[in-house]
């Protein structure tokens, strides 16, 4: 029996959180066994004063729990179990929550083949303002996950909230638009142009004439796709019909994002453009999740994240705290991996600073064990400008703890 | 425009990228062809030597033999037509992408099937205005009994094609094609080779494939068409008959598109769900 474990059944004397905790999973109709649904709202108001302390220690032996998994040696074997999984967002005290997703069921069955049971009690929170990566392997149910959240599939079990409103059969028809959608294939109709799409679009929000125009202005020039209007969505790269899917998305400015792996299929220069054009977009207001397998990218753009495994959200929370969960002297200073053109080897020679080759033709990467807010300013000051850094700390250690199985990556 | 009305004028378009206007072209030839052979008809018997009344009594003949070899067949062209929508624009990612605006389902399914039924009303017109003239022609249909007519075609062909359009919603075009036109078409044969069957007693048979064919639309009982007779306006509670096979057409209908419908809504429009 684990620590967790075992501080899960301790007896308490006079509070009883255990039952507590169980009793008002019940009666907000939450799961009470696999996912830990933590937040406030999964429990019945006036039960959370009682487990306040509860919340807090268990929030803290949950961090310690996903730590020593992520920390320890491959070798050991140490594994979450598969029902186990931690949603740190939900935990978090006062979290206000755009989408909240509860022990989510999917069973597809296709003819005479064997049912697939492909989402397994998906729990996940997605806080207000925040950009959500879902990370995991192929066939893992980010997809899936989504899908639901858009209410394109209707899972067989559990709840979807999205701003509060159920997620049911039929889809959501109101006067403002709840979310704007990236599918992996664009899914715009292609035989229209880009203007035509866009005009649709509007029309389908809702949009007058004059807010229409107003709209379509702002998008085209939020997404760059001003060159593209007269040419048909078939014909566009896939670099420019992401763009222009995310455009689409984008119109009648909704508060929630849906993006599934919006960096597929695109080279290096598309999905550094289309990234740029996220991280433009994070004002704090709209919530974005992004099912993506690229960690790098995530780790730059979002605010938390989720690891999915078989059809599991296993560990969800804010980026920071699972790096910090990763490396936790980090908080003195995050460390990347600089490198620098080769030109400037004998300023580094000169500075006593030592380097090493790297795979980025023309650049040598900087050996040097200071964090970044020591390391740039030092080579600054001695007129070397850093053409590359690379988070040091990263997402990859997580995912590879959480996963149990290396990561692949295309390099960027 | 409203959504209604822009998503309409998308479905419509996409229709007309389909080339459906070449099936309308197509069946405008044919209603050119069936006037030609009427006329044909007529002038061959004037050249063998019978007198114009004559000529014209045997082409009215004709024109009513071709009318009750068109009649029961007359429903395919709104089964064909029905089932083009829905599947191509689960296909080409349409309908996910008009879902995940978000659209309602209900108000998808209902702009695309009054996309096509724009089309099936237009196909039906040929055809009624093609058989019409020709019957003018020959003298047997009046201009008032067309015109009456022609609601009595186009409203059960509209009812045939709500039937297949709801179930097209979330079957195959090929599968939808089976239950809507083989299976009733195979029952009608079936029951046929069993009537003349010899080496068996067909009663049970007969009784069992009657059941079946009962459960599909069969509207040509209650199509007066191409010319609507007088009597058929008086009929009433003097015919029960005609209103019990009214409300087995009504209820028919009603059962397969709530069942399409209740599918529909339950169809899972997952990004990467197989296409169909």
């Amino acid at each position: 029996m684990s620590e967790l474990d075992r501080y899960r059944n301790r007896p308490i004397p006079g509070r009883r959180p255990q039952r507590l905790t169980q009793a008002a999973s019940a009666v907000a109709g939450a799961p009470t066994a696999g996912a830990r649904d933590l937040s406030p709202e999964g429990l019945a108001p006036e039960l959370i004063e009682l487990t306040e302390d509860h919340q807090q220690a268990e929030r803290r032996l949950a961090n310690e729990h996903v730590r020593k998994l992520i920390d320890a040696p491959r070798s050991t074997g140490l594994q979450m179990r598969d029902d186990e999984s931690y949603d740190l967002i939900a935990a978090s005290a006062g979290a206000d929550l755009l989408v909240s997703v509860r022990d989510i069921h999917m069973i597809f069955t296709t003819g005479f083949k064997p049912p697939v049971h492909a989402l397994r009690g998906v729990t996940l929170s997605v806080q207000r303002g925040s950009i959500m990566g879902l990370l995991g392997p192929n066939g893992c149910g980010k997809t899936t996950t989504l899908s639901c959240v858009l209410g394109l599939l209707n899972p067989q079990r559990g709840s979807i909230h999205i701003d509060g409103r159920l997620v049911g059969y039929g889809g959501f028809d109101g006067k403002k638009r709840l979310y704007g959608v990236v599918l992996e294939d664009t899914r715009l109709p292609p035989f229209l142009s880009v203007a035509e799409s866009l005009r649709l679009v509007c029309s389908m929000c809702g949009l007058d004439d004059f807010d229409a125009k107003i709209e379509f202005e702002k998008v085209t020039n939020m997404c760059e796709i001003g060159s593209v209007h007269d040419r048909r969505i078939n014909e566009l790269s896939k670099g420019q019909a992401r763009r222009v899917g995310l455009a689409a998305a984008l119109i009648g400015d909704p508060p929630l994002l849906v993006l599934d792996e919006p960096s597929s299929g695109l080279d290096v220069a598309a999905r550094l453009e289309f990234d740029e054009v996220l991280r433009r977009l994070h004002d704090g207001k709209r919530t974005v999740i992004i099912a993506s397998h690229f960690l790098g990218d995530v780790q730059n753009t979002c605010t938390h994240v989720g690891v999915m495994r078989d059809g599991r959200v296993k560990v969800a929370g804010p980026t920071e705290t699972l790096l910090d969960l990763t490396e936790p002297t980090s908080k003195n200073g995050v460390k990347s991996n600089i490198f620098v053109e080769e030109r400037f080897l004998p300023v580094l020679a000169r500075e006593g600073v030592a380097c090493g080759t790297c795979t980025y033709p023309g650049l040598v990467q900087v050996l040097t064990d200071k964090p970044d807010h020591l390391s740039v300013p030092m080579l600054v000051n001695s007129g070397v400008v850093p053409r590359r850094m690379e988070p040091r700390v990263s997402l990859v250690s997580v995912y590879t703890a959480l996963i149990n199985e290396e990561h692949e990556e295309v390099p960027s | 425009m409203n959504s209604s009305s822009s998503l309409i004028a998308l479905f419509i378009r996409d229709l007309l990228r389909r080339r459906i206007l070449w099936f309308l072209v197509t069946l405008i030839a044919a209603m050119v062809a069936f006037n030609y052979l009427l006329a044909q008809n007529s002038a061959t018997a004037v050249e063998g030597g019978a007198s114009a009344d004559a000529a014209l009594h045997q082409a009215a003949a004709t024109f009513d033999q071709w009318i009750a070899y068109i009649l029961p067949r007359i429903m395919v062209v709104g089964v064909v037509m029905a089932v083009l929508i829905a599947p191509e624009s689960r296909r080409n990612g349409t309908t996910q992408f008009v879902l995940s605006v978000p659209m309602k389902r209900r108000s998808l399914a209902f702009t695309q099937f009054a996309s096509i039924a724009v089309f099936i009303s237009i196909a039906y017109m040929i055809i009624h205005f093609g058989v019409a003239i020709g019957g003018w022609r020959v003298g047997t249909v009046g201009l008032a009994e067309a015109a009456g007519a022609w609601v009595t075609l186009v409203i059960p062909a509209l009812a045939v094609s709500a039937v297949v359009f709801a179930l097209s919603l979330v079957f195959s075009l090929a599968a939808t094609l089976v239950l809507c036109l083989a299976i009733p078409s195979g029952l009608v044969v079936l029951t046929e080779a069993v009537r003349q069957a010899e080496a068996f007693d067909p009663t049970v048979p007969l009784k069992m494939l009657e059941h079946a064919a009962f459960l599909f639309p069969a509207w040509e009982n209650l199509i007066f068409w191409p010319r609507l007779p007088t009597e058929a306006l008086n009929m009433g509670p003097a015919t029960p008959g005609w209103g019990w096979l009214l409300a087995h057409e009504v209820l028919v209908v009603a059962f397969w598109v709530m069942l399409g419908s209740w599918l529909y809504l339950r169809h899972d429009f997952g990004s990467r769900t197989a296409l169909k």
